[in-house]
C-alpha cells in the first residue's frame, strides 16, 4: 500500500493530495446537502400532501355541506312538504324528479318515518322496500341531517338525508351523488394530485379485497393502481405511504371511510415523487455541477500552485547538479521572496561557502595556516618547476633552509601560542626581505622555513646576510623580549644537486652542520654528507654497542691525603667500537642524552660498576666507587628503587658508592632532583657534586641537598698555581665545603705542585694525571701494585 | 263523530259529575321513563267503553298562542270538536299549518288575532308548524274521552272522581316509541275505587330543530 502513494514527482503529489481532499470534501457537502434538500423535499412534499388532503376533506365536506344545504332548502318547500303529507304518490314522486335534477342528484329519494321508501326518482329498486341505511336515517334523525358515503349498486355515493319537515319529518329525503372517475377528476383538478377510491371489503371471506372504483388516474394504469396497494398493510394503518406505480414512486395519502360493519371505502391521494422532486433533482444537478466545476477550478490552482512550487525545486535541482559537479559560477536567484527564494539565497551561500571552502582546502593543501606562507608541498612544486626553468635556462637557484635554535626549548618555556606568535612574527620579518614575486618563501615544519632564490650563491649570501639581519632584533612577546637566533644552510643548483628533493636535503644538511658548529649560515660543502652519515648511525650502533658489550668502565684513582690510601675511584664509560676503536665519552654521551638513550648507559655503567665493586669485596679491597650520572637519568622512575635493588642484587653496600651529578645537572630540574636525590641519600648512596664552580649554582641550593662530597670542576684546579682568581675560588670552596660538613675532591691534578698547594689548602682528596689516567679495573690494581700509593686492601691480596 | 251527539254527551258528563262524590273512583297514574322518573308532557286518557253511547261534547273554545317564536302550550290536549284560536302575540307573523291526518288545516301569515279558529273536529294528533320558524312545533291533542290528564314532571296525575264503569286506559307521548293503542289498559272502576296504574315508556330523542335566532343575529344594527 505505501508504495503505491509513492510519487515520482511532488506536483503529482501535491495535485494528488489537493484532488482527493478536495474530492472528500465535495463528496461530504453533496452528500449532506443532499440528504438536508432531500429531507426537506420529502417533508415539503408530505406537507404539501398533507395540505392536498385536507384540501380533499374540505371540498368534500364543503360539497356535502352544499348538497345538504340544496336538500334542506328543497324540504322546507312547503308545497313539498304537502305533497308528501298528503301522500299523493304521483305528484311526490314527480316532484322528486323535478328536484333531483335542480340538485343535479344522480338519485333521490324519500322514506317514511319507518324507514321504507315511499318515492325514488331514477331508482330501479323495488318501492316499499327499507331504505338501505338505517344508521344514516338513525344519525339524520339525532342531527337534522347525514351525510356519508354509500354504495349502491357497486357505485359509491355521496349522500345527504335530510327530513322532510311537517314540521315533525314525516319522510326522509335522501339525495345521492355518483363518486366516478368523472366527478373524481374535477376534485384532482381542485387539489392538484390524483385520487383513487377504493372499496375494501372486511368480511371474513374477503379481508381486504380492494376494488377500485374510482380514479383520477388514466384508464390504463387503474390495473396498477391495486397491485401498488396490495403490499401496503391497511390494517396498520398509516397516514402516508410509499407507492411504487408504473416505475414511479408515489407518496401516498390514506383516508379510510366507514362505509358500514363490512364495507370501507379507501381514498388515496397521491402524489408522484417524481414530479415533486423535480426540483430537487435540478437542484442536485445544479450542486453536482458546481461541485464538479469546483474540483477542476481547484485542481487547475492546485496544478499552478505545485507548479509554482516544484518550479522552484527543479531549478535548484538543476543548480545543485551543477554544484555537485563543481560548477559555482551560475547565479542562484528565483526573484521570489518567499521560502523559495529564501532557499534559492541559501543555495546561493552554500555555493558561496563550499567555493570559499574548496579555496581554503586547496589554500591548506598548499599554505601553511599560522604564516599564510606556501608549505613544503607548494615549495617542493615551485622548486621542481624552477629547476626546469633554470635547467632549460641555463640558470642557477639556490635553496635556503631557515631554522629557528632552540625552538623546542622556547616552546617549552614560553608556551605553544606564544611559540606560534613568534614564528608568525618571524615569517613576517622574512617576509620583508624575500621578493615573493620571484623568489619562494616557504614553511617546511614546525621551526623550519625554506627560500628559494632565483640567484647564484653570491647573491644568496646576501640575502642570507639581511635576514639574519632583520631576525637580530628582539621579538616582544606578551610583554617579554625575546631574541631568537637562526641556523641557516644553502645549497645551490647545478652545483650541489640537480633534483628537487636532493637540493632541499643539502641545504638541511648545510644548515645542521651551521647550528652544530654555532654558525649562523653554511653553504652546503660535500664533507659535510660524510659527516651526516656518521651521525646517523652513531645511534644505531651505541644501541648496538650497550647489547654487545662494547662499552667498557675506567676507573681513575682518587687519593685519600689523610691517609695517602687510594680509597675512591670514579668509574668513566669507554666505548670499545669495533672499527673505530677507543670513542671518547664527548662524542657519544651528549649524543645519548640529546636522543634519550642516556639512561640506557647509564644503567648500564651502574650494573656494571656493582658487579666489578662486588669482585673488588671478594678479593678484599675496598674502593668506593663513584659513577656519573645524567641530569637525564634524575626523571627516571623510580631511580632509587632500581639502584637500590642492584646493590642487593650483587651485594654491594651502599656505602661503598657514590653517585656523581654534575651541579648543572642538578640546577635543570632542582624540584625534582631535590625529590630523587633525598630518596637515593635514604639508601644509603653517597651523593657527591660533579664539575663544582660551572654551573653558576646557589649555595642556598647546596645547603638543601644530602651531599657528602664535593668535586672542584679541574678547570679551576688546572691553573690554580698561576691564577689567584682561581686559587681564590678553590681555597674559599673548600673552606665553604668544609663548614658544610662535605669532603672535597679536586679534579684535574696534573703536578706534585698543585697536589702540594691543595694538601696544604686541606683538600681532602686528589684526582688526576698525577696520580694515575683511568685505567680498566684489572690495570688499575696492576698499577697499585707498584704505585707509592697503595690500596685499601682488608684481606690478603697477593695474588693480584 | 256527530255534531247531533253533543247534548247527550254532554248530559252525561253532567251526570256523571254530579255522581262523582257518591258513585266515583280515583284512579293515580304515574308514566315512568326507563330510568324510572316520571315523564311530563304525556297524555294520559281514561276512553269509557260506553264512549260512543255519551252524549256528544259540547263545543268549545281554546287558544294556542305564539310567544317569543313557540307554541304555548306547546302541548295542548282538548276534546274533540273543541274551536282553536292561534293569537299571534309576536311582532312578527306567522304561518301556522298541520299537516296531521286529524286536522289539516293551514293559517297563511297573519299576525294578531286576525286568524281564524280551527275546529277540531276528529280525535288524534294535531302537529301544529310553521311555515316561517322550522323550529316552531306544537302538539294539540285532541281527545276523543273527556276524561284526559297531561302529566307533569313532579306529581303523580291523578283521576278524580271517573264515574264508576270500565275503561280503556291508554298514554301518549310525542317521542314514544311505541304506539298509543300498544299502551291500552281496560280498568273496571267501582265506587271509591282507588286504582294505580303505571306507564313504563321508551322515549326516543326529542327531535327538536335548532332555532335560527335571526333577531340576535342582526342585533347589532
Amino acid at each position: 500500500m505505501r508504495k503505491f502513494f509513492q510519487f515520482r514527482s511532488i506536483q503529482t503529489h501535491i495535485i494528488f493530495s489537493f484532488g482527493v481532499l478536495l474530492f472528500v470534501i465535495q463528496l461530504l457537502l453533496m452528500l449532506i446537502l443532499n440528504i438536508i434538500l432531500s429531507n426537506n423535499a420529502k417533508v415539503e412534499i408530505e406537507k404539501s400532501l398533507n395540505l392536498s388532503a385536507q384540501l380533499f376533506d374540505y371540498i368534500s365536506d364543503e360539497h356535502s355541506k352544499t348538497l345538504a344545504q340544496h336538500a334542506k332548502i328543497l324540504v322546507a318547500d312547503f308545497a313539498f312538504r304537502q305533497a308528501i303529507a298528503t301522500e299523493d304518490q304521483k305528484t311526490i314522486v314527480s316532484t322528486l324528479d323535478n328536484y333531483s335534477g335542480r340538485l343535479k342528484a344522480d338519485l333521490m329519494f324519500l322514506a317514511d318515518n319507518q324507514q321504507k321508501i315511499i318515492a325514488s326518482s331514477s331508482y330501479s329498486g323495488d318501492e316499499n322496500q327499507s331504505l338501505l341505511f338505517p344508521d344514516l336515517l338513525h344519525l339524520a334523525e339525532q342531527q337534522g341531517i347525514a351525510t356519508s358515503i354509500v354504495l349502491i349498486n357497486n357505485q359509491l355515493y355521496d349522500i345527504v338525508i335530510v327530513p322532510v319537515l311537517g314540521p315533525m319529518p314525516i319522510a326522509w329525503l335522501a339525495s345521492a351523488f355518483i363518486i366516478n372517475h368523472e366527478s373524481i377528476r374535477n376534485i384532482q383538478k381542485l387539489i392538484d394530485l390524483d385520487l383513487s377510491f377504493f372499496l375494501r371489503e372486511q368480511s371474513a371471506h374477503s379481508k381486504g379485497k380492494l376494488k377500485l372504483l374510482a380514479s383520477s388516474f388514466p384508464m390504463e394504469e387503474h390495473r396498477f393502481l391495486v397491485d401498488s396497494l396490495s403490499n401496503v398493510n391497511l390494517d396498520q394503518f398509516k397516514k402516508s405511504v410509499e407507492l411504487e406505480l408504473n416505475n414511479e414512486t408515489y407518496l401516498a395519502h390514506l383516508k379510510i371511510i366507514n362505509i358500514d360493519k363490512e364495507l370501507t371505502a379507501l381514498v388515496v391521494i397521491q402524489q408522484s415523487l417524481n414530479k415533486a422532486l423535480k426540483p430537487l433533482y435540478f437542484l442536485q444537478q445544479l450542486v453536482f455541477g458546481l461541485g464538479l466545476l469546483a474540483f477542476i477550478i481547484a485542481l487547475l490552482i492546485s496544478k499552478r500552485i505545485a507548479k509554482n512550487i516544484t518550479l522552484p525545486i527543479h531549478t535548484l535541482s538543476d543548480i545543485a547538479q551543477r554544484l555537485r559537479q563543481g560548477d559555482y559560477s551560475t547565479k542562484i536567484s528565483l526573484n521570489r521572496v518567499d521560502e523559495m527564494g529564501g532557499l534559492a539565497f541559501a543555495f546561493q551561500e552554500m555555493a558561496n561557502n563550499i567555493k570559499d571552502r574548496e579555496a581554503k582546502i586547496m589554500m591548506m593543501a598548499n599554505f601553511d595556516a599560522l604564516t599564510g606562507l606556501p608549505n613544503r608541498i607548494f615549495f617542493n612544486d615551485r622548486l621542481s618547476q624552477s629547476i626546469k626553468i633554470a635547467y632549460r635556462l641555463d640558470k642557477s637557484l639556490v635553496v635556503m633552509i631557515i631554522n629557528v635554535n632552540r625552538f623546542k626549548k622556547i616552546n617549552e618555556i614560553m608556551g605553544h601560542d606564544l611559540g606560534n606568535t613568534l614564528l608568525f612574527e618571524l615569517a613576517t620579518r622574512l617576509k620583508t626581505v624575500i621578493n615573493q614575486d620571484i623568489d619562494t618563501l616557504a614553511r617546511m615544519g614546525e621551526d623550519e622555513f625554506a627560500v628559494l632564490l632565483e640567484t647564484d650563491l653570491k647573491q644568496a649570501k646576501e640575502t642570507a646576510v639581511q635576514l639574519l639581519k632583520v631576525i637580530d632584533s628582539p621579538i616582544e612577546l606578551d610583554n617579554k623580549s625575546v631574541l631568537i637566533t637562526v641556523s641557516i644552510g644553502m645549497s645551490c643548483y647545478p652545483d650541489h644537486a640537480l633534483d628537487m628533493n636532493s637540493l632541499v636535503q643539502k641545504a638541511s644538511l648545510a644548515m645542521y652542520q651551521a647550528k652544530n658548529n654555532h654558525k649562523s649560515c653554511l653553504v652546503f660543502d660535500p664533507t659535510f654528507e660524510f659527516l651526516d652519515q656518521d651521525h646517523l648511525s652513531l645511534m644505531v650502533e651505541i644501541r648496538r654497542a650497550v647489547i654487545e658489550n662494547e662499552f667498557v668502565m675506567y676507573y681513575q684513582p682518587k687519593l685519600e691525603i689523610a691517609t695517602g690510601i687510594i680509597s675512591h675511584a670514579e668509574a668513566l664509560i669507554r666505548w670499545i667500537h669495533p672499527i673505530k676503536g677507543l670513542v671518547p665519552p664527548s662524542e657519544f654521551i651528549p649524543f645519548a642524552e640529546e636522543n634519550d638513550f642516556i639512561e640506557n648507559i647509564t644503567l648500564w655503567a651502574i650494573d656494571r660498576v656493582l658487579v666489578q665493586q662486588k669482585q673488588l669485596i671478594d678479593v678484599g679491597i675496598e674502593l668506593v666507587l663513584s659513577i656519573n650520572i645524567s641530569s637525564h637519568d634524575l626523571l627516571i622512575p623510580d631511580f632509587s628503587t632500581i639502584i637500590a635493588d642492584l646493590l642487593s642484587r650483587y651485594q654491594v653496600p651502599a656505602q661503598l658508592i657514590i653517585l656523581e651529578v654534575t651541579e648543572s645537572a642538578i640546577m635543570t630540574n632542582l624540584d625534582e632532583a631535590l625529590i630523587v636525590l633525598n630518596e637515593i641519600y635514604k639508601i644509603g648512596v653517597q651523593l657527591s657534586v660533579d664539575d663544582f664552580g660551572t654551573g653558576y649554582s646557589s649555595l642556598a641550593y647546596l645547603k638543601r641537598l644530602p651531599l657528602s662530597e664535593l668535586k672542584i670542576d679541574q678547570s679551576f684546579v688546572f691553573n690554580m698555581q698561576n691564577n689567584h682568581f682561581d686559587y681564590l675560588i678553590v681555597s674559599s670552596t673548600l673552606e665553604l665545603a668544609h663548614n658544610m660538613n662535605l669532603k672535597v675532591v679536586a679534579e684535574g691534578v696534573e703536578n706534585s705542585a698543585t697536589s702540594e698547594l691543595l694538601k696544604s689548602l686541606g683538600c681532602d682528596f686528589l684526582q688526576g694525571y698525577y696520580i694515575c689516567r683511568p685505567l680498566p679495573l684489572e690495570l688499575l690494581l696492576e698499577w697499585a701494585k707498584e704505585s707509592i700509593w697503595s690500596l685499601n686492601i682488608k684481606r690478603d691480596v697477593n695474588e693480584y | 263523530m256527530n255534531l247531533k251527539n253533543l247534548p247527550c254527551f254532554y248530559i252525561l258528563g253532567l251526570l256523571a259529575l254530579h255522581s262523582q262524590n257518591t258513585l266515583a273512583a280515583q284512579v293515580t297514574v304515574s308514566v315512568e321513563d326507563n330510568e324510572g322518573h316520571l315523564i311530563e308532557n304525556a297524555v294520559v286518557t281514561a276512553t269509557p267503553l260506553n264512549l260512543n253511547s255519551l252524549p256528544k261534547p259540547k263545543v268549545k273554545k281554546e287558544i294556542v298562542d305564539q310567544i317569543d317564536k313557540e307554541f304555548f302550550p306547546f302541548i295542548k290536549v282538548v276534546q274533540v270538536n273543541t274551536w282553536i284560536n292561534f293569537p299571534n302575540n309576536d311582532d312578527i307573523r306567522h304561518h301556522v299549518y298541520s299537516f296531521s291526518p286529524a286536522k289539516r288545516f293551514e293559517l297563511p301569515l297573519y299576525s294578531g288575532t286576525n286568524a281564524p279558529p280551527v275546529l277540531l273536529d276528529h280525535p288524534g294528533v294535531v302537529v301544529l308548524g310553521c311555515n316561517i320558524h322550522d323550529w316552531m312545533i306544537g302538539t294539540i291533542y285532541v281527545s276523543a274521552t273527556p276524561y284526559f290528564e297531561k302529566t307533569v314532571a313532579n306529581n303523580k296525575t291523578v283521576f278524580k272522581d271517573l264515574p264508576v264503569g270500565d275503561y280503556i286506559m291508554k298514554v301518549w307521548h310525542s317521542n314514544m316509541l311505541v304506539s298509543e293503542e300498544s299502551t291500552s289498559k281496560p280498568i273496571k272502576l267501582g265506587a271509591k275505587d282507588n286504582v294505580t296504574i303505571e306507564w313504563r315508556l321508551t322515549l326516543k330523542p326529542e327531535f327538536k330543530i335548532p332555532r335560527q335566532s335571526i333577531s340576535t343575529r342582526f342585533s347589532f344594527y
